[in-house]
Parts: structure tokens; sequence; C-alpha cells
């Protein structure tokens, strides 16, 4: 089969290596001080869907009544390598890799959430249960703030009426300038649910929600400089 | 035909290609460990009602919300009037502009993405840790010090002295007609300092998501308030307190994960348990955690009512001349050393 490109295109897909291996370099302090004191100012009005949330009032709350803005988090179980391990032949336990074999008590660190069903230490299956997913789910209402800015600076972390020494002397860094007030417009969580799934549904264990509503002030003008750490 | 093989060839040329993602060995470890993130915070304070404003906010905790959308109807907790300031700015009195205090210093900052070795104290028959993993590392101003490392040049370098405090109120159950919110009580955190505050993060064969930490935290007092108006009478004061606390090991992280209990999924934490192998290995020398509080005071610690007597040749007019019932200006210490967490679990419930 033959494809027919424009020759420019074959050019770029011949650099291609080229580019890909070009590297990220760090900026030395010289090129970082030719482009302190320029910035950016963001002012931020975000809202988080507030119509996607469900209404309990709703009669046909079904069993997948999930909100789309959700963070999700599952333990994963991995064995030694690194292999992710599941409950594969649905036994109620781990099998280990490949094998098909139940993870047995001497795979294991240390003891947790177990029963045993052979006592003695390399005998014996190892139960960890079937892990379910933690989620913070439903998130609505707003938040806005004017003023946060980012800056490079070329004069942090030096003292000018002390002499110039190798700690004591200017270094690049961003300067993150926080706005002074942060406003919350029923900014909610709904809820931290515990699921079988990664879908939110009625039956899953509600634990609790969190709710911001109204001003959040930083009024002493904060700010936080921002640098790479070394040895 | 050329120009797929153009393709072909690009391809194969990515350096990236077919490339495993490996484990960091020492050596390329020690390329990158400590490197990272450093952030040092000038000016810091946060406020949700400012002196003269009426606006305010608060953040709710709502346990139960009874499966309607009706907000009057929540069982929450309700957090407000928090104040976070530089522990000598008077709320109320100096200029709010002024309130702002530093956290983190050049030499002492905040870390965040700095990669890290953690090493199982127990060691196979070569004499090598019996795992070794590569955790990533955040931490508060001096957050490797250790108690012993702390001086008072040292402390001022890692943060101003600050002052926390907030009001928790509830709206649980019934309440009386008109009652929107009870006042629970408040917190007042005086002259506080973190030091030794770091975490690590990694994962661990058959558990996933593992985690230490240690917390260090010097405060002048931490009084918890029982009455809305701030009345001293209604204070317990702890004062002078020095907590350090390890929470967790390589041999012994915390886990976070879910149980099932009484056929609900709930969340779990649980620091695994503290094995016999692993408490041999560790030693008379392993850090351990102390609580110390050099007084605790119950109500107003000069309230008239509670003299009992004039100190010998006091001036009656002075306070400080008088003893007070229940405030004995020795004694009442608490000391609590060598703590060392053998198992933790903590489960969610349902109430």
């Amino acid at each position: 089969m033959s494809i027919k490109l424009p020759p420019v295109f074959r050019t770029l897909l011949l650099a291609f290596p080229l580019i890909c291996q070009a590297e990220l370099s760090a900026m030395d302090d010289a090129d970082m001080q030719s482009v302190s004191g320029k910035g950016i100012e963001i002012d931020a009005n975000v809202d988080f869907a507030q119509d996607t949330t469900f209404s309990y009032s709703d009669s046909d709350w079904g069993t997948n009544a999930t909100d789309d803005t959700f963070i999700a988090y599952r333990q994963v179980i991995v064995d030694e390598v690194g292999n992710r391990l599941t409950d594969s032949d649905n036994d109620g336990y781990l099998n280990v890799f490949n094998n098909g074999a139940n993870v047995k008590k001497s795979d294991t660190l240390n003891g947790y959430n177990v029963v045993y069903l052979d006592p003695r230490p390399d005998g014996g299956d190892y139960l960890i249960r079937k892990p379910a997913y933690i989620m913070m789910g439903e998130i609505s209402g707003g938040i806005s703030f004017t003023g946060l800015k980012f800056d490079f600076v070329n004069d942090f972390g030096y003292d000018e009426t002390q002499p110039l020494t190798e700690d004591n002397r200017p270094r690049p860094a961003m300067k993150w300038t926080l706005p002074d007030e942060i406003k919350f417009k029923d900014f909610e969580v709904s809820g931290l649910y515990i699921s079988s799934d990664n879908i939110i549904s009625k039956n899953d264990n509600k634990l609790f929600g969190v709710r911001l509503d109204g001003p959040i002030y930083l009024p002493s003008a904060t700010a936080a400089y921002v640098f790479v750490t070394s040895d | 035909m050329k120009t797929a093989y153009a393709v072909i060839i690009s391809l194969a040329l990515l350096p990236q290609w077919g490339m495993s993602l490996e484990s960091l060995d020492e050596s390329q470890l020690s390329n990158v460990t400590g490197e990272g993130l450093g952030a040092v915070i000038e000016n810091f304070s946060l406020f949700t009602k400012l002196p003269n404003n009426p606006e305010s906010g608060e953040l709710t905790l709502i346990l139960d919300d009874h499966e309607t959308d009706d907000l009057s109807d929540d069982d929450a907790f309700i957090l407000s009037d928090v104040r976070i300031h530089r522990s000598d700015f008077d709320y109320g009195v100096d200029d709010i502009s002024t309130a702002g205090g530093n956290f983190g210093s050049e030499k002492y900052p905040f870390k965040a993405g700095d990669l890290n070795q953690v090493s199982s104290i127990l060691t196979d028959a070569s004499g090598k840790p019996k795992f070794t993993y590569t955790a990533l590392r955040t931490e508060f101003p001096g957050g490797s010090l250790k108690p012993e490392d702390l001086t008072p040049e040292i402390l001022d370098q890692l943060s101003d002295k600050f002052d926390l405090s907030f009001r928790i109120d509830s709206v649980i159950g019934s309440r009386p007609e008109g009652e929107k919110r009870r006042f629970d009580f408040s917190v007042a955190i005086e002259g506080f300092r973190f030091y030794g505050f770091q975490a690590d993060t990694w994962s661990i064969p058959y558990y996933g998501l593992a985690m230490s930490n240690t917390i260090g935290l010097l405060a002048d007092s931490i009084v918890i308030g029982g009455d809305p108006n701030g009345a001293l009478s209604g204070n317990l004061s702890l004062n002078g307190i020095d907590l350090y606390l390890p929470n967790g090991s390589a041999d012994q992280p915390i886990i976070m994960s879910t149980a099932l209990v009484d056929g609900k999924e709930q969340l779990q934490f649980e620091m695994l348990p503290l094995t016999k192998s692993i408490s041999a290995a560790r030693g008379a020398d392993f850090p351990k955690g102390h609580l110390r509080i050099k007084s605790i005071d119950f109500g107003d610690p000069r309230d008239e009512d509670l003299r009992t007597a004039l100190k010998p040749g006091g001036d009656p007019t002075d306070p400080e001349a008088y003893y007070y019932a229940f405030q004995p200006e020795f004694g009442n210490v608490v000391e609590l050393e060598g703590i060392n967490i053998q198992h933790l679990r903590i489960t969610t419930q349902d109430i």
C-alpha cells in the first residue's frame, strides 16, 4: 500500500525522532534572571456545573444516579514485582498473577484484614478483601477569586544588608501572590462515598459531605516562592 | 511506499519506544534524591471574617442530609470564625494587613516531590534490607529535624509563631423552636510551630497505597472554650505543649483501604501491627514519640472566687500574689514518653 503525503509532511515525519530527542533542560540562573519580572495574573470564576447534581425529590432515583464530577480512589493490590492481583476465580481470595493459586500468608508483608483458612505460616489461603472505591462525588457550586499572580523573581533568598556568600546570594524563584479574597458560593462536595464500582448509586455508603459558603480572606498580601531544591 | 517506510523508521528511532518502566536502582535514585520543589510562604494569614465586615465564610461538614435537597434539615457540624495569623498580631486592634507571618525559609522550605528510599529494618541472609521502596516525600519546614536537633535559632528559621482559632457549632437532632445551631466549643492554638512534619507515600505489594509520617508541634497553649462568648470560666487550657509523634514506618506503614462492616462498605485507615520480629530489630534507639504539657488550667486561672490564700508578703492587689484552687503552680505536668503505636485501625461507622 502506498500513502501519498506532501513532501513537507514527509520531512516532518523524518524529523520526528530528532524532535522527540530534544531534551527539556533546566534553565540556569542567568537564563532565569533574564525572564525575571515577567508573570501572569489570573482571575477566575469557576462554576462546578450545578445542574448536573441529581435531585433527591426525583422518584426515579435509580441505581445509576451518578454525577459526572467526581474523584475516585481504589486500593490496587499488587504482588512484589508490581503485577496487579485480582480474585480471578471468584472464590473471594486474591490470586497470584498468571498462576491462579491463591495468595499465601507467607507472600504478604504483615498481617492485615485477613481470614486464615489454614493458620500455618506457609499453608493456607490468605484472604485480602476485594477493595471498594472511595469516591468524592457530586461537586457543585462556584469558586471565584481575583488577583492570583505568578511572577519570576531573581532576588529570592538574598539579604542585601549581608555580604554576598554562597549561602546569601540572589536565586531565581517563581513567586505566587495569592488573592486577598476567595469567594465560595455554595461550593459543595455532597458526599464521600464507598462504592463497589466507580459509579455512585443510592445504596453506596455515604460517609459525609462538605459545604463551603462565603469568603475566605488572605488580607496580608500572602505570597509563596517556589523553587527547585537540591542536595 | 517511501513515506510508509519513513513512518516506520521514524517510529523505530523513537528513543522511548519499547522501553519498559523499571524501578530506579540506587545509583539512579541518588541522582534524583534531594531534588524536588521547595516553597516558602511569606505574610500568610487567613480569616473567614474580618473586623467591621458583616460577610463571613464557613465550612459545613454534612453528616446526614436526610436525602433531601433542603439544607435546613441537615445534621451537620459547622466550622466558622477561622483565624490564622502571626502570634503577636492582635485581632480587632492591629491593622489586618499586618497579620501575616512567614512559613519556611530558604534553608528550611516546604518540600514536595522529593524521591526517597524507605527500607525495612529487617535484613535478609546477606545483610541487606528485606525490602526497599521508592517513596514520594512531602515535608513542612524542618521536616527532617528530630526533637534533639531543635535550638531557638533553628526554630526561628522554620516559621514565625502562629495562632489558629475557630469555633464549632452543630445542628444535630431535634432543636428548640427558633434555634438554628448550637455552639459546641471553640479551639485556640496559640503560639504554635511545626517541626519534623514529614510524610512518605509509596506503594507496597499486596496492600497498595502506604504512608508513614512524623508530626512535631510546639505550642504556647491550646485552649478549648466551652462558652460561646469566650468567658474564661468555660476554658480548658493546656499550656506549654511539646508533641512529637512518628506514625508508621517502612515495616509498619499506614494503609488506606475499605472494609466491609455489618454489610456496609466503610473507609479504613490502618497502621499495620508491630510484629515481634520488627520490634526486636528496632532496638532501643528507634525514635519514639512524646507528649509533654507543662500545665493544665480549668476555668479562669485567675478567678477571684478560686483564691485560697495570699502568698506570704504578697501585694493583695496583685492577682499573681495569690494561691488558686485547682491551679497548682507546680506538679500538674503531663509527660508521656516513648509513645509507640502497636496497631491502629480507624474505621468509619454509621451512627
